[in-house]
């Protein structure tokens, strides 16, 4: 009677295996199916000194030409979005624009997993920018250019693998 | 010749200590008192190494006991200095190994630690903007890296066209 519980354990504990197998590649897919992105905006301004605290992580891209022509900067908002491979999200962005972005999924670049996004801001029907780039896991991309009240718009988009 | 004189030559003969031009002249001389003489220096060298060897035989011969006996007592303080030079020495290595690895370690979890500096190595695969120029420029942080910034002229609303 020894024989079947011997057998019945080698099946079980092949029986895990396979379903570990199995879960692995889907963990693992799962996390490159998504990713997290936080979208600040950010106020420049040319009046005064001022430089929000929030911003301390962007001091040294914000303080170096070209945007060290602005002497203050300030956080109107972020915006923490959950992205889907392909499925696009919308978000409000300051001046009555909108924000879409969506994660086109992932390119390995040395053995690391980097991030292929479309950001296309928009103002209506009317695209006013659209680009696709590839971003290092956690890395973060700037846009500038939108006149907002009496100062400059800017755009900071960090993504990550992942929700 | 007196006897003492000749009794010398014969032991010298007998020990092969004299000069072989002296040792064969004398060898020519001797008479029959001088080689039963001989014949007993022969029987007492033969009766000496037997009664040696006997006695090296019976006990056992122990150099060291006598050498030991004669060297001058060691001073108990340099032998317990000895004992301790080695394990000083040991520890040193132990103390700067565990401190290396240590270190090692800690830089190990520095960087893995180290808040996340906004670095991208963005790739822009596509760009289009609703205006007339366009430019993506690498800001580069105190440490060298580079966050990419993409600027593009704003445009006023009724400029803007539908891309």
């Amino acid at each position: 009677m020894g024989k079947p519980v011997k057998s019945r354990s080698i099946k079980s504990l092949c029986l895990l295996v396979a379903l570990v197998a199995a879960a692995l590649p889907q963990e693992a897919m799962a996390a490159n199916d998504s990713a997290a992105c936080t979208v600040r905006f950010i106020h420049a301004k040319h009046e005064g000194t001022a430089f929000d605290p929030k911003l301390e992580p962007l001091r040294e891209q914000l303080t170096r030409p070209p945007l060290s022509s602005w002497k203050s900067f300030s956080l109107l908002g972020e915006q923490k979005i959950s992205l889907h491979a392909l499925t696009p999200t919308d978000f409000a962005v300051p001046g009555d624009h909108q924000g879409r972005l969506e994660f086109l999924g992932t390119v390995e670049s040395n053995g690391k997993q980097r991030l292929r996004l479309r950001w296309q801001l928009l103002d209506g029907a009317a695209r006013l920018m659209s680009t696709v780039f590839v971003i290092d896991d956690g890395g973060t991309v700037l846009q500038a250019g939108i006149k907002h009240e009496q100062g400059l718009l800017v755009l900071g988009t960090t993504c990550k693998l992942g929700s | 010749m007196n006897r003492a004189t000749r009794d010398q030559l014969l032991s010298r003969l007998h020990d092969g200590e004299l000069p072989e031009g002296e040792a064969e002249a004398l060898r020519l001389e001797l008479t029959d008192e001088d080689q039963q003489k001989l014949h007993a220096l022969s029987e007492v060298d033969a009766l000496l190494a037997h009664t040696l060897s006997a006695e090296a035989d019976a006990g056992e011969l122990d150099l060291w006991a006598g050498i030991e006996a004669q060297l001058p007592a060691a001073p108990a303080q340099n032998q317990s200095t000895k004992g301790r030079i080695l394990p000083l020495i040991r520890r040193r290595t132990v103390q700067v190994t565990a401190l290396l690895s240590t270190l090692a370690a800690a830089a190990g979890l520095v960087l893995l630690l180290r808040p996340a500096v906004p670095s991208n190595r963005c790739d822009i695969e596509e760009l289009d903007v609703a205006g007339h120029n366009a430019t993506v420029i690498a800001v580069s942080d105190d440490n060298g890296h580079e966050t990419a910034l993409i600027w593009f002229d704003h445009q006023e609303t009724d400029e803007w066209e539908s891309l």
